[in-house]
């Protein structure tokens, strides 16, 4: 009887469990599908009433992204989607370019810095070793906003705006302090037995650092590295004010000025969206472990 | 020769430090302190005039007619906007990380369904959204009017009501994984004894959450809710940016967008800049907060 209740209860909990699991379901991925069916949906469907919400063979089209990656309009356009492919539309291509490049030489620069940093603020002591920590960490949490209008000021008078160096420059010093926390954080639970040994055994630092210390650290280092990415990646308030063109205009900046045309193709907009956040979504997936693993670092300050 | 091997043994950490710290310095810092230094002058045209007017900035914002009534109006914004973003992201991640505690087909998909927000950078979500509230063909008016909600389609984002909820659900969509992620780290470290021990004293569902997740959560709690605060203070932006520009009226005015529009719109560096700094000041209190937090449950660990 007791028993029964018991089942009874347990069934019913996890029928409220599906249930509201489907309900976070369709809120978290129904933006996410409808933006990639939109980009194969033909401009015309687009402006149906109701949306055609799984499209059929008819209105299924490749034409906006055969214009972002050539630039040609599709011969088969009406002149009203002609004039609806701005040409901003070509430049989402090379922004994207520009941001992977952006990204990959912070993420590269946070490597070299950060891991060594990391490793010296969980492994030595030192005068005013934790103030230092603390004061590169609050910098982390100040808003960019704040500090975006001196950076453009000192910026142009140095002659490096609209340029990609700045922007690395800037995302360099936003990510590392974070890539420093994490991996003091991750140091701290590594014996440190291992470099001691490799020590006695006569090793140098640079070659413990290589040999012994980046093994033992490599999940951890990947956690940052790949937030570092992705943070440089999606950054848009200093993207948007510091770049001026092409040279260094990252898909951020790109996909806002885009997305504010008033009579823009929507399939283009939506293509380039698509195409915007594949890289960065790609790169959580192949390393959802160390995404999630860098997140709950937070739980071990 | 020893105390030339201390003093090496000594700079040692510091020489590895220090190109970190100068990219910091030369980025975060000296900028921050330009800006200070920008807020205390007058400015002509956008540009610093290089006269000290002290604090003419701040005090012009809290008591100029023509400023402080839109000053005023962006924090009550801000502060709605912040508050509602912080519940609804603790709760519905909270939500989602005791579901995915559960051993279903479901909870296993929304492991991985998370991480699709949590990876589309805020602009390319924003611009989402965008498509989705279009007022002559998004697909949220076309679902609403198939489903009989609504008569005729309307414009969600130009209606001064609905506009600063149409964010807030597109912000709590993108921020709702990164704190379902700390949740669900923090609730598998609470022992699966504690619960039996409840189930067998006959606890129920509610009084389990209360009795037992909620106390053995507390620091996690405390934890994303300083972290949230934080950022739904100006993670908004680029929303705001891509979807309503501060608009219809001033509903979406908030104080990140206040400082960008002083500042590159109207060209008032100067006030912009003395914004911004209140922005940051208020950002500062909570990172006060988030601190003494981390180091009052430090010291109770260590205590006990």
């Amino acid at each position: 009887m007791l028993l029964s209740t018991i089942t009874r209860r347990k069934k019913i909990k996890k029928l409220i469990v599906i249930a509201l699991s489907v309900v976070a379901l369709c809120y978290i991925l129904s933006p996410v599908y409808w933006v990639i069916v939109s980009g194969f949906q033909t401009e015309r469907a687009l402006e149906d009433r109701p949306p055609h919400l799984v499209p059929t063979k008819d209105v299924v089209t490749t034409n906006h992204y055969y214009y972002i990656f050539t630039g040609n309009i599709p011969p088969d356009s009406t002149l009203m989607l002609q004039s609806m492919y701005t040409m901003s539309g070509t430049l989402v291509y090379p922004a994207i370019i520009n941001s992977i490049v952006i990204a990959f030489f912070v993420t590269f620069i946070n490597l070299v810095l950060g891991f060594p940093a990391g490793h010296v603020f969980a492994r030595y002591r030192f005068w005013a070793d934790r103030k230092i920590f603390l004061l590169m960490l609050a910098t982390r949490l100040l808003p960019s906003i704040s500090i975006v209008i001196p950076m453009y000021i000192i910026l142009n008078r140095v002659r490096l705006l609209d340029t990609k160096v700045a922007l690395i420059c800037i995302y360099t010093a936003m990510t590392l302090p974070f890539t420093i926390w994490i991996l003091r954080a991750y140091f701290k639970n590594i014996p440190i037995a291992f470099e001691e040994a490799a020590r006695i055994d006569g090793c140098g630092y640079l070659k413990m650092m290589v040999k012994v210390v980046f093994p033992l650290a490599r999940p951890g280092i990947i956690a940052a590295l790949i937030f570092a990415f992705m943070t440089s990646y999606g950054e848009f308030v200093f993207a948007t004010v510091l770049t001026q063109t092409i040279a260094s205009k990252t898909q951020t900046a790109v996909l806002a000025a885009l997305a504010q045309g008033m009579s823009t193709s929507r399939g283009m907009i939506a293509a380039a969206a698509t195409l915007s956040f594949l890289p960065p979504l790609l790169l959580a997936t192949i390393f959802r472990k160390h995404v999630l693993a860098g997140v709950s670092v937070n739980l071990k300050f | 020769m020893n105390t030339r091997g201390a003093l090496k043994k000594n700079i040692f950490p510091y020489t590895v430090i220090l190109p970190s710290f100068i990219f910091i310095a030369l980025f975060l810092l000296i900028p921050l302190l330009y800006s200070l230094s920008i807020s205390f002058q007058g400015y002509k045209y956008g540009v610093p005039t290089g006269k000290i007017v002290w604090f003419k900035n701040f005090v012009d914002i809290f008591t100029k007619e023509t400023v402080a009534p839109g000053f005023y109006q962006s924090l009550f914004v801000t502060f709605k906007f912040t508050v509602s973003a912080v519940v609804a992201v603790v709760v519905i991640s909270l939500g989602i990380a005791l579901m995915m505690k559960e051993k279903c087909a479901t909870s296993s998909l929304l492991k991985y369904a998370l991480l699709l927000p949590y990876a589309i950078p805020g602009v390319v979500s924003a611009v989402v959204w965008n498509w989705i509230y279009d007022a002559s063909f998004g697909v949220l008016n076309g679902v609403l009017y198939k489903l009989g909600i609504i008569s005729e389609y309307i414009g969600i984002i130009s209606n001064p009501d609905l506009a600063l909820w149409a964010i807030l659900f597109a912000y709590v969509w993108k921020f709702v994984p990164a704190s379902a992620f700390i949740f669900s780290a923090g609730l598998a470290t609470i022992p699966d004894s504690i619960y039996e021990a409840a189930q067998i004293d006959g606890a129920g569902t509610f009084r389990t959450f209360f009795q037992i997740t909620i106390p053995s959560l507390m620091p996690v709690l405390q934890l994303v809710l300083v972290m949230q605060t934080m950022f739904a203070l100006v993670m908004h932006f680029g929303l705001v940016f891509v979807l309503t520009q501060g608009g219809p009226g001033s509903s979406t005015r908030t104080l990140a967008w206040l400082v960008y529009m002083e500042s590159f719109t109207y060209t008032r560096f100067g006030r912009g800049t003395a914004m911004a700094i209140i922005l940051a000041l208020i950002m500062i209190v909570f990172i006060y907060v988030y601190l003494v937090v981390l180091n009052h449950e430090r010291r109770k660990m260590s205590g006990g």
